[in-house]
């Protein structure tokens, strides 16, 4: 967890440092986003000016995280400790610009060679006050001399990794992948970079550049079309396989770019996020993107009983014709069978008692049951059925007849095996002489013990039908909106054997006692196309006694029981004996949950709210360790709610949103999240 | 492989599926210093999630055995233990239902109890020390010996998750003797009112970080 943590500050340094520039002019930026290529898969931009207004870095540093950060970094740097200490402590002595836009940003290379290596590669621009400072630290840091290249010096940092750097500007370039000539490929395109024209570079590209004049800390914007290219070789894409594909073809990706806005304010961190994609792709989108979720679910979400929820709109009729055409068979059935039981008949050649537990077959995920109780004809309208035959051997008994105890060393000749461990260099792989002339008598014995073991195996054939729900029937069953809900917690009574001990001879004594277990209390509902069909075929689960019924509703046997029904059109599922108890009335209009979230479920394409705070609060803290109370107190007091939704496609644009509320409106939320991440650090620091 | 299922199966499901678990090593000691061993392995605690994890095939793509690989891995076990001279009455009891393990044996001296014992580490760790002792025992004096560095693997592995789930667990150490014990050298363990058996109880996070010992020297009347 410390090296995790260690490798998160330090990439969270990374970006900060990224910040530390000013934007002097505007054409500093603009001489920065030159040396971007207009290819790249992806950019960062940091707009430094913003967010060291905001944020302390000297308040920061005084985390004990970081102050422990520090001590290490001192440790492992030695003599070079004091500059690089720097960059994190006083950044403008090395020369950098702290108040200045600065962009990381990732691209794929190809070599030239007859491999035709790909690489990856990340870039970071950044602005300098005064180069002779920042070069006085890469001399200081660096074994290497710099070396001009133009206007510029260069310098390798590390394998895979050049800084460049020129009166005005640096640029970091870092090469992943593998071959011997990546460095060498790396210097050619910093050449290329500092070389390459307006048109060339990424200010020729107008939805990167429309990203600039939008108010944000950070801005990733990503290139999809760049991205996938990165991903398979363009020569893939073209193949039929994936061009007939609606979300995989090389077509749905050109002109698609995403881009999202952080921004770190006083209370809540928001992430702003848009997709835009080509015409003819959002046409396609259009057909999907449901417009918000059935009103009716919200009379069952209580204001004071959500711990949270997820909830999605689709159209099933927009999705079922483009799956019908576009995807391969095989992609086609995972994607709309659903897949509901095994049925089996077992034959054993010996007249052994063969139960659900003995029926182990391999790759069944799923429960067994035996085909002989069940009218395998009754779900023909929703079902179809796949026979396979299975086959396993088992042992009639546990123990052999021969007693393995005289089956030692002494029975068994075993007088050569030294012999062997000289003409046998496999013995010597990894264990010593005796270790290896020990393991050769040993399986010599073993093996003596197999020839005379006279247990008989037995032989287990089963026939096993699966049944798939019908796609068709499927796409026909739902319009295509759902919602899924963590309403609340409740715990049970569970009870458990363990031991005592008598004072006399602490003699174990089994007992019995009872432990909390905690489930949570949920709601899912799903808007039915068909509800003739549906009440049909829950129906005809009540033959087998798959559902039972009460009332009303059904009821799917188990220990924890689940309640379903159907009402008007919509099919419900819950654990909830509130909402049954009150035959899925739902509750009051005063009881529900507040306007602003109904809202937000009623016209967005998808919406997702976690609770944070109750989710921890609400948590039975009787039998929690003192280490997890004090966790889980800390999460409940640090934060609100999580919630993230997204538009529906109107034009060939679709927004989406993210916000993180925290119980702390005055500090920045940039410092409040290093401060409670510091204070989890503190509780598990003494672990380490 | 079936017998480093046998030892690390039920820990590495309630691993996976954050349970908790208890050992129970009993040794009644007699006068001369023959006697029995009775390792107890609890999971009943965990009973819910290992009966679903039995049902799967794998689970976080680690292969969960099935039943008879587990009874084949457990007879290996009693074969290995049976083939130690100085062993005998090996009888392993498993319980499906229950989910509790009991190991029992009678031994004729420690230094058979310790070859039993290096033996089954053995099944699990072919490059341990095969003369490893774990107990010694004198007319006046018994000694439980516990070398932390056998652990030094575990602990390098341990992640939240697990540190979680034996910090749940327990290691219980009982040793019950013919005569009186007179002192005994772990401050934590606990006397029975007969004086002639001591108790220790540990979570098992606490063992596998070094921050407590089932060490014990034990003086005897």
């Amino acid at each position: 967890m410390r090296d995790s943590l260690q490798k998160f500050c330090s990439l969270l340094f990374i970006y900060t440092l990224a910040f530390i520039s000013i934007i002097y002019t505007e054409a500093t930026a603009q001489d920065l986003l030159k040396l971007i290529p207009a290819n790249s898969s992806g950019v960062v931009s940091m707009n430094g000016e913003g967010f060291f207004k905001k944020i302390d870095l000297e308040q920061i540093n005084r985390l004990e995280m970081f102050q422990d950060m520090d001590e290490r970094t001192q440790g492992k740097k030695g003599d070079r400790y004091q500059e690089y200490s720097k960059l994190y402590k006083a950044p403008t002595s090395l020369g950098l610009n702290i108040h200045s836009n600065s962009y990381i940003f990732f691209g794929n290379l190809v070599d030239t060679t007859e491999y035709g290596m790909r690489y990856t590669y990340t870039g970071l621009t950044m602005s300098l006050i005064k180069s002779s400072k920042f070069e006085n630290f890469i001399k200081k840091v660096s074994d290497q001399k710099p070396v001009k290249l133009g206007a510029y010096k260069f310098c390798r940092i590390e394998t895979g990794a050049i800084v460049a750097w020129n009166k005005k500007q640096l640029m970091v370039l870092s090469i992943s992948g593998f071959g011997e000539d990546k460095e060498e490929i790396l210097l050619k395109q910093l050449k290329q970079l500092i070389n390459q024209s307006v048109n060339e570079s990424i200010k020729s590209n107008k939805n990167f550049m429309a990203t600039q004049s939008q108010s944000f800390d950070f801005n990733y914007w990503m290139n999809f079309e760049s991205t996938m290219n990165g991903l398979l070789p363009v020569s893939y894409m073209t193949l039929p396989i994936f061009k007939d594909l609606p979300f995989i073809g090389a077509d749905f990706y050109k002109g698609y770019f995403f881009d999202v806005n952080l921004n770190f304010n006083n209370g809540d961190i928001s992430i702003d996020g848009k997709q835009t994609l080509s015409d003819e792709s959002s046409k396609k989108m259009k057909d999907i993107y449901g417009k918000g979720l059935n009103p009716e679910f919200v009379k069952y979400l209580h204001k004071d009983h959500l711990l949270g929820l997820y909830s999605y709109s689709i159209n099933m009729k927009g999705l079922k014709p483009m799956l019908d055409t576009a995807l391969a068979d095989s992609v086609k059935d995972q994607i709309n069978e659903g897949f509901i039981g095994l049925l089996y008949d077992a034959k054993i050649k010996k007249d052994t008692k063969v139960n659900k537990l003995q029926l182990e077959i391999d790759s069944m995920y799923t429960d067994l049951y035996p085909a002989y109780k069940y009218d395998t004809t009754a779900y023909t309208d929703y079902a179809d059925y796949d026979t396979s035959y299975y086959q396993d051997d088992y042992y009639e008994s546990d123990t052999t007849a021969i007693d393995e105890e005289q089956i030692t060393e002494d029975y068994v000749d075993t007088s050569d095996v030294e012999m062997e461990y000289y003409e046998d260099s496999t013995y010597t792989d990894s264990y010593s002489k005796e270790d290896s002339i020990f393991n050769a008598k040993n399986d010599r014995i073993d093996a003596k013990r197999k020839e005379l073991d006279d247990r008989k195996k037995v032989l287990l054939q089963a026939k096993v039908k699966e049944l798939n729900l019908k796609k068709d029937f499927l796409f026909d069953l739902f319009q295509g909106d759902a919602i899924g809900a963590i309403t609340d917690y409740y715990w049970i009574d569970k009870k458990y054997k363990t031991f005592d001990y008598d004072e006399e001879n602490l003699k174990p004594i089994e007992v019995e006692k009872t432990k909390k277990e905690i489930f949570p209390e949920f709601f899912a509902g799903f808007t039915l196309n068909n509800t003739v069909e549906a009440k049909k075929f829950l129906a005809s689960l009540t033959k087998d006694s798959f559902l039972l019924k009460k009332n009303t509703y059904y009821i799917i046997p188990g220990e924890q029981k689940l309640f379903v029904s159907i009402s008007n059109n919509l099919l419900l599922i819950t654990n909830n004996e509130v909402i049954v108890n009150e035959n899925f009335k739902g509750y009051s209009e005063k009881e529900r949950i507040s306007n602003d979230l109904q809202a937000t479920l009623l016209h967005k394409t998808s919406a997702f709210h976690i609770n944070i705070k109750d989710v921890f609060a609400k948590l039975p803290y009787d039998n929690m360790s003192r280490e997890k109370q004090a966790m889980y107190s800390l999460l409940a007091s640090s934060f609100g709610t999580l919630s993230a939704t997204s538009d529906p496609y109107i034009t060939n644009i679709s927004k989406s949103d993210m916000s993180l509320s925290l119980t702390n409106k005055i500090d920045n939320s940039f410092y409040e999240i290093f401060r409670i991440i510091n204070e989890v650090y503190k509780m598990n620091r003494n672990k380490f | 492989m079936k017998s480093r299922l046998t030892f690390l199966f039920f820990l590495s499901l309630l691993f996976l599926l954050s349970g908790c678990f208890e050992i129970i090593e009993e040794v009644n000691v007699n006068a001369d210093g023959s006697g029995t061993l009775v390792l107890t392995f609890n999971g009943n605690q965990s009973k819910d999630q290992l009966d679903k994890a039995l049902t799967k095939d794998s689970i976080y793509n680690i292969k969960i055995p099935k039943r008879k690989d587990i009874d084949a891995a457990i007879q290996e076990v009693s074969n290995k233990l049976k083939s130690v001279k100085g062993i005998s009455n090996v009888v392993i009891t498993r319980d499906y239902n229950t989910y509790i393990l009991v190991i029992k044996c009678s031994f004729s001296n420690t230094t058979a109890l310790n070859s039993a014992i290096n033996n089954i580490w053995l099944l699990y760790d072919k490059k341990t020390p095969a003369d490893r002792k774990y107990f010694s025992f004198t007319q006046n004096s018994y000694q439980r010996i516990f070398d932390h560095t056998l652990l030094k693997h575990a602990k390098a592995k341990l992640g939240s998750q697990e540190r979680d789930i034996l910090s749940k667990s327990n290691y219980t150490t009982i040793y019950r003797f013919q005569t009186e014990i007179i002192s005994s050298s772990n401050k934590q363990a606990t006397l029975s009112k007969s004086k002639k058996a001591i108790i220790l109880k540990n979570n098992i996070l606490d063992i596998v970080t070094g921050n407590k010992s089932i060490e014990n020297n034990i003086k005897l009347k």
